[in-house]
């Protein structure tokens, strides 16, 4: 699922974390040529350089905020929408990463693209 | 040194003789052996587990073995011995067990084992209640067990009580008192406190209280981020500094570096922060976070290189062959990164100071909610995450009587240690086993009674405390006493170890602005929708005004039938007098429970005859703080007690250093606040003014002047105030000739109630909009968020534009363009006009009337040219499109005054509108004559769009 939070930002929850060559096949790329280069940094971006907010609400936060909930409405914006359901998607999924996305997923295309590459669906 | 000094000297350092030392080791001892066989002959084997613990360190000192190790320990496996010195090739057998049988066992086994090659020295230490003796046989038995392996010769080799007593005393003077202290450490009942419920118990019992005084309002915390971050590092820094360590893995370095390498500049160096992932100790902690820090440091230098680069500047290192084209494309993103690389690395580095200092000190404005972060933080985050601590007032430090470090630790310890510093030790102690720090909270340090011999204390309890590495101190402070007051801390031995956390609010964003306000008006049940916008805006900027008005106007603590007011407005001096009355009734109302024999308005009287007193004093001998107790009338004590008793109009100071007498301590009288002090002066001087006789007044103010007496800025606002209510006629006559009245003008004008401005306002006004300095950028800026004359009838957003009309280019410069521009820059909202275009959207688009808002669209006619952009295009242009495309016989009026305004900045984006407009022929006739006459002495962006106009209106002519 992923949910656009402000501009340029997204809430992506993901029940497991692809491998690169699994995005690499996905985007339907070949490995080591310019167009790999390209989906490699936007897996970094969002796998290696953007908070997962769930391990890092239980490894640090935990204790402080008893509900993931509160945490993420403090330390992330979660849309109005998605709140009611924060708690629940804690469950479900692995990976809640807010991540920033490069301007050119913003537009409807790129956003598909996005849901595509990771496997989940886009939600306005 | 002072006698009192010294006293205080003595005091906190009593002084342990030897022989002292020797009497509490004695007993010390005897009281472990006494719980050790009480226990064991209960069945209970507790304290044997830990006897090699308490041992250790008396042994190490006493047979100067300074390797000595616990070889049971996590993760050591020595069998047949339990401390062991490697160095020195020294073992030590613990046992209370008497029998020759359990020498026997451990002997064969040390031997069999090998063990003795490792250590060539075995001595038992038993300790047993009484002395011990073996046969002949079991010492026979011994020797051949040993022989040829190692030397054991029981005379010398089984050590019991009595010899490490004797053993003891045969030591010097300093080394047998650090052994006292070691065992008073760990004998002498503190390992046995409860340590944990005691310090749990005493934060928490803080919090409720601060919760019931009302000074800790749940949810009025604004939550700067950064600094709840920061202290989280400070208060659990084990835990946070694997959270920087994971900021930094996660850091878009390699990016950023990928993207340099492209553009032929050198890389940024490469930070490895997985090496200090198994960082456990504190001082390996402190250690690592130095050497990160290190190499952000180096990271945020090498990134300094290509900050501040304008388009087109080479960078001041060679580019690499053949990447010249691809970095000049790309400069402006290499400034970009080099920015967003330095921001980065001070925040890690902040955070990493929070790890190493020891002395956090957050200063802030009164009202900003400090109290709340404290108690929110013990709350929330120190008492969940088990971190030990102690939460003290200065407001409670300041009514003890004794030595802050005797009453602390009697607090925290039941005063079971005998001194400050064996306190700190053992709460350091408890902390280490619990890889935390332990966190002394000192809230409010301003609020102490004796503030400046309190920062002496504190300097040196804070010494004090720092011998032990795991003590760390959090103090809150208002900024504005900080550095007065307290500023001996920042020159103290450890200046190093603060870090001081400066004032946020004015950094505070508009989620935290909104938070704040929402918190105050819930708590104090004010009703929003009864205060204009505009006034809570107001409000936001200044916390302690916020507090004041809540109090004032809010229904908390007030009757069930109360009404709250509609506040179109902020009128401070309003609010001050309602929060002296509110609080004067709580004042009186205590008082009446106490008494029991007085009216409630004979109470309040009598109390704010008191205030009056103080204030005339003040004012008579020109002294506007520490008013000598001893003059204030022996009738008036009672009630003054009354007032001083929750400090929140008075309170009671030390005299200044030079008049402390010890035989008799000659306390002062101050107000609390400052602001509320010039507030109650202003108010006195005007109801003692005499327009008949105004000399006294003169002379007040003359003195001022002169510089004889130091009146305050803060007074003479609270004197304009005073002189604009409709009663003080007489006093406004005669104060607004003073130069007085002008130096507060502005801004202050703009905070006197609506009904209570007059056509002198409006001269001034424009007056000083005209001037173009400083002061009209204020105003105009005032003035811009004004309404128009239907609602404000003096000051208006007429006013300003009427002005604008017929000032010139410079004119328009100085007070919309340029100064317009800075003025919320240093807000940090740097795109104003995009600032104003969302207001306009969110208030005035649902509700526009074309009559009612005009000025508002005349006024976008003034900042079209507010951030510009390419080809004429700008926010307020987009914004006036709409406008027009609803609107269009709007929208032709305010472009046709427009082009009577004498400035001609603007010019362009008119005519460019009128371009675009569908307009009567009545009136193309009449614009193309203005065009034609203005063409030839037009700017040249102008003229071009002059002509566009005629060409498109020559096209839509009839």
């Amino acid at each position: 699922m992923i949910y656009p939070t402000a501009s340029n930002a997204a809430l992506v929850f993901l029940k497991s974390q692809p491998t690169r060559e699994q995005f690499l096949r996905r985007a339907g790329v070949r490995q080591n040529t310019y167009a790999a280069e390209l989906v490699l940094n936007l897996y970094d971006d969002i796998f290696v350089h953007s908070k997962n907010l769930r391990e890092e609400y239980l490894k640090y936060y935990k204790i402080e905020y008893p509900k993931f909930s509160e945490f993420a409405d403090t330390f992330s914006s979660v849309p109005d929408s998605v709140m009611p359901k924060i708690d629940r998607y804690f469950q479900l999924y692995e990976l809640i990463i807010h991540v920033c996305v490069p301007s050119y997923l913003e537009e409807d295309a790129g956003a598909e693209t996005l849901g595509r590459l990771l496997r989940t669906k886009l939600s306005k | 040194m002072a006698e009192k000094e010294l006293i205080r000297f003595i005091h906190i350092n009593p002084i342990m003789t030897t022989s002292k030392a020797l009497d509490d080791i004695s007993s010390t001892l005897g009281r472990l052996q006494h719980q050790i066989s009480l226990e064991n002959a209960a069945g209970y084997f507790s304290k044997n587990k830990i006897l090699e613990n308490i041992l250790l360190p008396v042994l190490a000192k006493t047979y100067d073995l300074p390797h000595l190790r616990n070889a049971n320990a996590k993760g050591a496996n020595e069998p047949y011995v339990d401390l062991v010195d490697d160095l020195k090739k020294f073992a030590f057998q613990i046992t209370t067990e008497r029998h020759a049988s359990k020498i026997t066992d451990t002997l064969t086994g040390f031997v069999a084992s090998k063990t003795f090659q490792k250590y060539s020295k075995l001595q038992f230490f038993i300790f047993a209640p009484k002395p011990v003796a073996f046969s002949a046989v079991s010492r026979k038995k011994w020797t051949r067990i040993c022989r040829g392996k190692f030397k054991f010769k029981q005379a010398d080799d089984i050590v019991e009580f009595t010899d490490l007593y004797r053993d003891i005393s045969n030591l010097s003077g300093p080394k047998i008192r650090e052994i006292r202290d070691l065992l008073a450490q760990s004998v002498v009942g503190e390992e046995w406190i409860d340590v944990r419920t005691l310090l749990v118990g005493q934060a928490i019992t803080q919090v409720n209280r601060e919760k019931e005084t009302g000074k800790y309002i749940p949810d009025i915390f604004v939550e700067t981020t950064s600094t709840k971050a920061l202290s989280r590092v400070f208060w659990h820094p084990h835990l946070f500094f694997g959270e920087i360590l994971d900021s930094v893995t996660r850091c878009r370095l390699p990016i950023w570096n990928k993207f340099l390498a492209k553009c032929g500049l050198p890389l940024l160096p490469v930070i490895n922060a997985e090496k200090f992932r198994s960082t456990a100790r504190p001082e390996e902690l402190a250690s690592a976070a130095q050497q990160i820090e290190q190499e952000l440091l180096q990271l945020a230098a090498a990134a300094k290189l290509f900050d501040g680069l304008n388009h087109g500047d080479l960078p001041p290192c060679p580019i690499a062959p053949g990447k010249r084209d691809f970095h000049d494309q790309n400069a402006w993103r290499v400034r970009d990164t080099a920015r967003v690389v330095q921001e980065w690395t001070e925040d890690q580095i902040q955070k990493l100071h929070a790890v190493q200092r020891r002395v956090f000190i957050l200063t802030g404005k009164a009202g900003q909610g400090k109290t709340n972060l404290v108690c929110d933080f013990v709350e929330r985050f120190g008492v969940p995450h088990e971190v030990p601590c102690a939460y003290f007032t200065g407001l409670q430090l300041g009514r003890i009587s004794g030595d802050l470090g005797e009453h602390i630790q009697r607090t925290l310890l039941q005063g079971k240690t005998p001194t400050f510093q064996a306190a700190a030790r053992v709460l350091s102690n408890y902390a280490a086993e619990k890889q935390q720090p332990f966190v002394f909270v000192f809230e409010g340090l301003n609020e102490h009674s004796r503030i400046s011999q309190f920062a002496g204390e504190l300097e040196e309890l804070v010494s004090a405390a720092l011998k032990f590495p795991n003590v760390r101190f959090y103090f809150t402070c208002r900024s504005e006493y900080f550095i007065q007051r307290f500023g001996n801390l920042l020159k103290s031995t450890f200046k190093n170890d603060i870090l001081l956390v400066e004032p946020r609010q004015q950094y505070l964003g508009d989620f935290a602005r909104d938070q704040l306000l929402d918190g105050y008006f819930r708590y104090f049940e004010v009703d929003p929708n009864r205060v204009d916008e505009q006034a809570q805006r107001f409000l936001q900027d200044d916390t302690l005004l916020l507090r004041f008005f809540c109090v004032a106007y809010g229904k908390r603590g007030r009757p069930a039938n109360y009404q709250m007011p509609d506040i179109p407005h902020i009128y401070r001096a309003q609010i001050f007098d309602l929060y002296l009355n509110k609080k004067l009734d709580d004042a009186a109302d205590t008082k009446n429970r106490t008494v029991q024999q007085l009216s409630p308005v004979g109470s309040k009287k009598e109390l704010l005859a008191v205030i009056r007193w103080v204030t005339s004093y003040m004012v008579i001998k020109r002294q506007f703080s520490d008013v000598p107790f001893s003059e204030v009338p022996t009738a008036m004590h009672s009630d003054l007690w009354f007032l001083l008793g929750e400090e929140i109009l008075l309170r009671r100071d030390p005299a200044p250093s030079g008049n402390i007498s010890l035989a008799a301590p000659a306390d002062v009288l101050n107000f609390v606040y400052d602001e509320f002090r010039d507030f109650l002066i202003a108010k006195y001087l005007v109801e003692n003014f005499d327009p008949m006789t105004p000399s006294g007044f003169a002379t007040f103010v003359a003195a001022s002047e002169e510089g004889t007496t130091q009146i305050s800025e803060g007074i003479k606002r609270f004197l304009f105030y005073t002189s604009r209510l409709p009663d003080k006629l007489e006093f406004w006559k005669y104060y607004s000739q003073q130069p007085a009245y002008d130096e507060v003008f502005v801004p202050e004008i703009f905070f006197v109630a609506e009904e209570h401005h007059n056509t002198d306002d409006a001269v001034r006004v424009r007056t000083v909009l005209e001037k173009a300095n400083h002061n009209s950028t204020r105003v105009a800026e005032f003035l811009l968020w004004r309404g128009p004359r239907e609602r404000f009838p003096f000051l208006n957003l007429d006013l300003l534009i009427d002005t604008l009309a017929d000032g010139d280019d410079d004119l328009h410069a100085a007070l919309i363009r340029n100064n317009f521009l800075s003025y919320y820059q240093f807000q940090e909202r740097s795109q104003p006009a995009q600032e104003w275009v969302k207001t306009f959207e969110k208030y005035l688009i649902p509700c526009f009337n074309s009559t009612r808002h005009e000025p508002y669209v005349q006024l976008m006619t003034i900042l079209f040219p507010l951030e510009r952009e390419s080809d004429l295009e700008s926010p307020v242009v987009r914004l006036f499109r709409r406008i027009a495309a609803n609107f269009p016989a709007l929208a032709h009026k305010v472009l046709s005054r427009a082009l009577e305004f004498k400035f001609t900045t603007h010019r362009p984006y008119v005519w460019r509108l009128l371009a675009e407009q569908n307009l009567e022929a009545g009136m193309i006739a009449n614009l193309r004559t203005v065009a034609e006459g203005e063409l030839a002495s037009a700017s040249a962006e102008t003229a071009t769009e002059i002509r566009r106009f005629l060409l498109k209106s020559a096209a839509s002519r009839p």
